[in-house]
């Protein structure tokens, strides 16, 4: 088994990205971040430290920010590589060097087990005043842990593939 | 600035500077000295250090008696709060993300040929698919003219294109066009290529009247496609070629024997192929050889003759 450490250096772009769609969606909720660490040799390899978030529609898009940041971002440089690559078979260094960063950040996408005790514990506060979408977040919140331990399985690897190569095929193939 | 005084040594020290342990307070001083005495077995968990709420937590900004507002439950400044709500992003990251996306857009332009090659690519093997053959293939053309340094995709409209010079008779201009592929052709297309040359190659070698290549390619199409009346008959075609040039009568018997195999394989009951054996029949009877064109035009009805094959 590869360390997680390991990992997360070889796809240190990630979680940068990772850490900043957290930062984003602080700055957009207007939630004051105390301290911020985009990348470290460690675990976690990154944490971003903010004040509670006063609801919780901010917290929810606080902890899965970077899934949705993160998956828009490996689309975007995995795009460009996607045909010379994949359906072409050119071995073009900027096409290569795009696909791994793309993938990079796409692995990083699903929100951390942590992202999801926050969000567990904001949603169990927000669900007794009948807040619909924090009802909706315990299967989300599920869906985070059984991902993160997906992840043991390179689950967030084949994510990445999958929206990162799996995505812009099937456009190709059954849209265009 | 608040005060508060050590239990300790009665001194007075801003209560940003004191913490309380047991529930008494006590300035920095005393707190060490009390922790050195107890060794390595002093209990530290409940000592917490005071908060003045007139001093901020993060930068020690004395409000004078005033109090900051809180930020997270601390007292904070308008300075750091408007920090952290506004925390920037660092600059490393912002030009980071500035190049990369401008790398994307880069390649993304850079690779737009390869992208409008595939989209016609695709949008050509539909047309194929809905029977739209000449608008297929000019999208299939025009993906591979896009590429040319990805000779694959070339193979298909060069091979249809060679496909449609051959029934217009311009087999020379196929078989140039076939070359061009050769090396490339995937296995699913081989035997659909490797037909298309061998009708080339008859059509040229019957057009410039060498007839012995002619023999010789149909013999290689009849040998890929033993069970096709077509490829058979194209063996026929060239003995009696054969016959009619050299009036050897073992050619025309050749040319009997496999127009008799011919008959008993799969599509001999087609129009084409009765249209063929009608001018094979004529070859035959008057030791003529004309293009199909010509036949067509002298013969509209086919070749009436007594003699059978």
């Amino acid at each position: 088994m590869i360390p997680g450490e390991i990992i997360a250096l070889l796809t240190f772009p990630g979680v940068i990205v990772h850490e900043a769609a957290h930062m984003l969606f602080c700055k957009l909720g207007r939630v004051a971040v105390f301290d911020v660490c985009f990348f470290r040799w460690g675990n976690p390899a990154g944490y971003v430290v903010h004040e509670e978030p006063k609801s919780f529609q901010t917290a929810f898009l606080i902890s899965v920010g970077p899934f949705i940041v993160n998956s828009l971002v490996c689309i975007l440089l995995c795009f460009p590589a996607f045909v010379p690559v994949r359906i072409f078979e050119r071995q073009d260094p900027l096409s290569y060097f795009l696909l791994w960063l793309g993938l990079s950040i796409g692995m990083h996408a699903f929100p951390s087990t942590q992202d999801a005790k926050v969000l567990l514990h904001h949603a169990k506060i927000a669900a007794a005043r009948y807040n619909p979408l924090a009802i909706v977040s315990f299967p989300l919140v599920a869906l985070i842990f059984i991902a993160n331990i997906g992840s043991f399985f390179w689950l967030d690897l084949m994510y990445g593939f999958a929206i990162g190569l799996g995505l812009p095929e099937f456009v190709f193939n059954h849209v265009l | 600035m608040q005060e508060t005084s050590c239990v300790a040594c009665q001194a007075q020290v801003p209560k940003s500077q004191a913490f309380t342990a047991a529930g008494q307070t006590f300035c920095a001083d005393c707190l060490e000295k009390m922790l050195a005495g107890q060794g390595k077995n002093a209990a530290t968990d409940g000592i917490s250090r005071m908060v003045d709420p007139t001093v901020c937590v993060h930068c020690a900004a004395d409000n004078g008696a005033a109090e900051w507002s809180q930020l997270a439950g601390l007292p904070t400044c308008d300075k750091c709060t408007d920090f952290f709500r506004n925390r920037p992003f660092p600059n490393w990251l912002k030009i980071s993300a500035a190049v990369f996306l401008l790398v994307a857009v880069v390649a993304f332009v850079h690779n737009w040929r390869f992208f409008s090659a595939y989209v016609e690519y695709l949008r050509g093997l539909r047309a194929l698919e809905q029977e739209h053959v000449e608008a297929g293939i000019d999208l299939l053309d025009s993906a591979a003219k896009r590429v040319p340094e990805v000779p694959d995709l070339a193979v298909l409209p060069n091979l249809l294109n060679a496909q449609r010079l051959i029934a217009e008779d311009k087999n020379e201009e196929a078989l140039k066009l076939l070359a061009q592929s050769r090396s490339h052709i995937p296995d699913s297309l081989r035997p659909a290529y490797q037909n298309a040359e061998y009708g080339a190659q008859m059509g040229a070698a019957f057009n410039r009247g060498d007839y012995d290549a002619f023999l010789a390619a149909a013999k290689s199409f009849a040998e890929a496609n033993p069970n096709e009346s077509a490829a058979i008959g194209s063996v026929a075609s060239a003995y009696a070629c054969k016959y009619a040039t050299t009036g050897d009568p073992a050619f025309r018997t050749q040319c009997q024997e496999q127009m008799e195999l011919a008959r008993s394989l799969e599509g001999a009951d087609s129009e084409v192929f009765r249209e063929y054996e009608s001018r094979i029949q004529h070859r035959l009877d008057t030791k003529e050889i004309i293009t199909r064109e010509e036949f067509v035009k002298r013969f509209p009805n086919g070749w009436k003759a007594d003699d059978k094959l």
